[in-house]
């Protein structure tokens, strides 16, 4: 009897063992799994992570040949850019004072020049110089060209309006030649050198009228275009009413 | 022809009481600026002779608005410190000119058959300029040198027609004007704090040209065409590409001009320095030139009067407004109107103002120096003779707006990046454009002291900060909406810390 209780103990004891143990064995069981899975998942993340280094390297190598490409349609863009035309210019009358004498600006650009230019003028006029003070100019003796040497940067770009413009910098060459009644001031032959800036925008087919426009802003530095300086000042922008010409700028890439 | 009124040592005397209001410098500047001129008003009294009666009568009878004026030389052999430099600055900042230093409208000169009534009348113009007698007449909000009220607006551009009174006639050059085709009607803004702001914009234009000219210098090398990210202090400017030729393609950059300069001056950003900006406003606003812009000793502008300002007349100009004080970020006492603030800086964050009004910007070297190496033909720049002396802008700081960081350099929370954005439809109210800067397009607005020189907008056109956000668009649309979809706490959390920046 006491063998059989103790037979019954032992027994109760080890199923009572045996029956705690069969949850943790089942949890280690399912753990183990999931720690298997851990590691496949781990092994597959190290893949994934390499394959998408991999990846961006490419990428990158991608986003410099679009930029190259890019830079390649920009430059072609610049090579369809051009135009030419009249700007005119109304200047003061020497009796009235009115903005009454017409002087032409003839300019042209493309990729590789751009000049400004005004023959002469047809009529006497008054002008305002930056430090000489208001010079009476006589018929026929006014000259001034203006051809640049370098084109350093461009930009073509569409402005807020939805029109296609194009911006270009560098340095040109200016001739001035201004006649007064007992002296002639500046050249056309000697040229003084300044920086500029040119502004062509496209507003679409007929030039001046369907709102084209091209500014030619000059900046004189007085210790080296000492005459221009005197005439225009240290910035100056060469433009007026486009009554002639055609400026054609391609949409930007 | 009259001389412009140089330093005279009985006119030193009257020098002490137009001096504005002790200006809210540093302390221990605007005391030092004060010792300097009682000992130059001593001076000239002891060293005056009372047996010579030029002296005494050189005060009689009217005077210039200018009493007088810093010397070239001076300057460029440092015999006039930096302290003396700003003490005239801000003589000439407040003065108020008059004909005797040459100012009033020389354009006039063209209308041969104006009688002698509309000559006078043309003197002075409230829309084509000159438009004003002194800086601090519009300078003035809260104190001299800050913003303006919108009487004190300006038209900007509208100084190439000779006198504009919409008659059509030769004052308005012949054109039908009204008031939006003459000029672009702009708010006075603060100078506070604009000296760091142009050591800002130096140091950002110097790494802006070493990118450029890396980029240059490799695509030379590699004899291939070269694209680079364009950034400077964490603000991207877009891209730009280099071609082996040295030619640059800038099609692809953002909000700065071609020449990669940052210019953080005017509303549109086109002044390179403080010098170029006084020198334009000097002649636009009150028809006073510069000797640097005119030479020595010619009437340019043919009033009679030569050297109406000398290169150091500028130089103490810009360095009076230079120097002028650091705005500050308040600290709260209200401890509601603090929570509020806080929440807003978290707010102004998360949706996207601080994207452009960038909180701070880190300066390297708070040494101001001149001229400004970027300075355009016409302004004394890296070519011209050098100017001898040196301020550090940050010595004596106790404004907020700077932290020291641990690396040494300074962050300036100005609350702008010192770029332009195109800001939408509502702010492209302008119809001339203003060196080639589109109407839409803007500088981003330095926030810090805006609370202190309302109306806001560059047109003043906003009277409350609420309505300035709402006529934000372009660029800035997303963060205006996301501001406008805030809850009404969360709004007047933003705003409470925009109240926070002031003028000191």
């Amino acid at each position: 009897m006491l063998k059989n209780k103790y037979t019954i103990t032992a027994v109760t004891l080890i199923a009572g063992i045996a029956l705690g143990f069969i949850p943790l064995f089942l949890m280690y069981s399912s753990q183990a799994d999931e720690i298997t899975l851990l590691q496949s998942n781990e092994a597959e993340i190290s893949k994934t992570n390499e394959d998408m280094i991999e990846q961006i390297a490419n990428f990158q190598f991608t986003e410099e040949d679009v930029d190259r490409l890019e830079a390649k349609v920009s430059r072609l863009l610049l090579k369809s850019a051009s135009g030419g035309g009249v700007n005119m210019k109304m200047m003061p009358h020497p009796q009235t004072g009115e903005l009454s004498v017409e002087m032409a600006e003839v300019f042209s650009f493309d990729q590789n020049h751009a000049f400004c230019r005004v023959e002469t003028n047809k009529e006497a006029f008054i002008m305002p110089t930056y430090k000489m003070g208001d010079v009476l100019i006589e018929e026929n003796e006014f000259f001034m060209a203006m051809s640049t040497t370098t084109i350093e940067d461009f930009k073509i770009t569409t402005d807020t309006d939805g029109n296609n413009k194009l911006v270009m910098t560098g340095g040109l060459d200016c001739f001035t030649e201004v006649a007064k009644a007992s002296m002639i001031l500046g050249s056309r032959e000697i040229a003084e050198y300044a920086s500029y800036k040119i502004e062509a925008v496209d507003a679409g087919l007929g030039g001046g009228r369907a709102g084209d426009t091209f500014e030619f802003t000059v900046y004189f530095d007085e210790s080296i275009a000492p005459i221009n300086y005197a005439i225009f000042g240290p910035e100056f922008t060469f433009t007026g009413d486009m009554i002639d010409g055609e400026i054609t700028i391609p949409q930007p890439w | 022809m009259v001389m412009a009124n140089y330093p005279n040592k009985a006119l030193w005397r009257r020098l002490r009481s137009t001096l504005p209001a002790p200006l809210p410098l540093r302390r221990s500047s605007a005391k030092l600026l004060m010792m300097i001129v009682l000992i130059l008003c001593g001076t000239a009294l002891a060293c005056s002779n009372p047996q010579t009666s030029t002296d005494s009568n050189s005060s009689l009878g009217e005077i210039p608005g200018i009493l007088a004026h810093a010397i070239n030389n001076d300057v460029s052999e440092g015999i006039i410190s930096p302290e003396e430099l700003i003490a005239i600055g801000a003589q000439i900042f407040s003065a108020s000119f008059n004909t005797l230093d040459g100012s009033g409208n020389t354009k006039i000169r063209l209308f041969t058959s104006d009688n002698e009534k509309s000559s006078l009348l043309a003197r002075f113009n409230r829309v084509s300029g000159p438009d004003a007698n002194s800086c601090a007449g519009c300078h003035n909000q809260p104190i001299t040198g800050g913003g303006g009220d919108n009487v004190a607006n300006v038209f900007v551009l509208a100084h190439q027609f000779p006198n504009v009174n919409f008659d059509e006639g030769a004052g308005d050059s012949l054109e039908v004007l009204t008031l939006t085709t003459t000029g672009n009607e702009r708010g006075t803004i603060s100078m506070f704090g604009s000296g760091i702001i142009e050591l800002l914009a130096r140091e950002m234009t110097h790494d802006l040209h070493i990118i450029r000219d890396a980029a240059i210098e490799k695509a030379q090398a590699t004899k291939q065409s070269v694209t680079v990210k364009i950034h400077a202090k964490g603000v991207s400017f877009g891209k730009l590409t280099a071609w082996p030729d040295g030619l640059l393609d800038l099609s692809k950059t953002e909000g700065i001009d071609e020449d990669l300069i940052i210019k953080p001056f005017s509303q549109k950003g086109v002044y390179t320095s403080l010098r170029e900006f006084t020198l334009d406003s000097m002649q636009l606003h009150h028809g006073l030139q510069g000797e640097e812009r005119v030479g020595v000793d010619i009437d340019a502008d043919a009033d009679g009067v030569v050297n109406e300002l000398t290169a150091a007349d500028i130089t103490a100009l810009t360095l009076f407004q230079a120097t002028l004080p650091l705005p500050v970020i308040a600290d709260l006492d209200d401890e509601e109107r603090s929570a509020y603030a806080k929440r807003g800086e978290i707010l102004f964050g998360t949706i996207g103002c601080a994207v452009c009004h960038k909180p701070y910007l880190e300066l390297r070297d708070p040494v101001y120096t001149e001229p400004n190496p970027f300075n355009p033909p016409g302004t004394r720049n890296i070519d011209s003779p050098p100017m001898l002396y040196s301020v550090n802008l940050l010595r004596d700081n106790t404004s907020n707006t700077i932290e020291v960081t641990e690396a040494g350099t300074y962050r300036v929370y100005a609350y702008t990046d010192l770029k332009r954005h195109n800001m939408g439809e509502i702010l492209a109210n302008e119809t001339l454009e203003q060196r080639f800067v589109e109407s839409p397009v803007w500088l981003t607005r330095k926030l810090w002291g805006i609370m202190s020189e309302p109306p806001f907008l560059h047109h003043g056109r906003a009277t409350l900060l609420d309505e300035a956000i709402a006529a934000h668009g372009g660029e800035a649309k997303q963060s205006r909406d996301d501001y406008l979809n805030l809850s009404e706490s969360d709004r007047i959390a933003v705003i409470e810390l925009l109240k926070t920046f002031r003028m000191p």
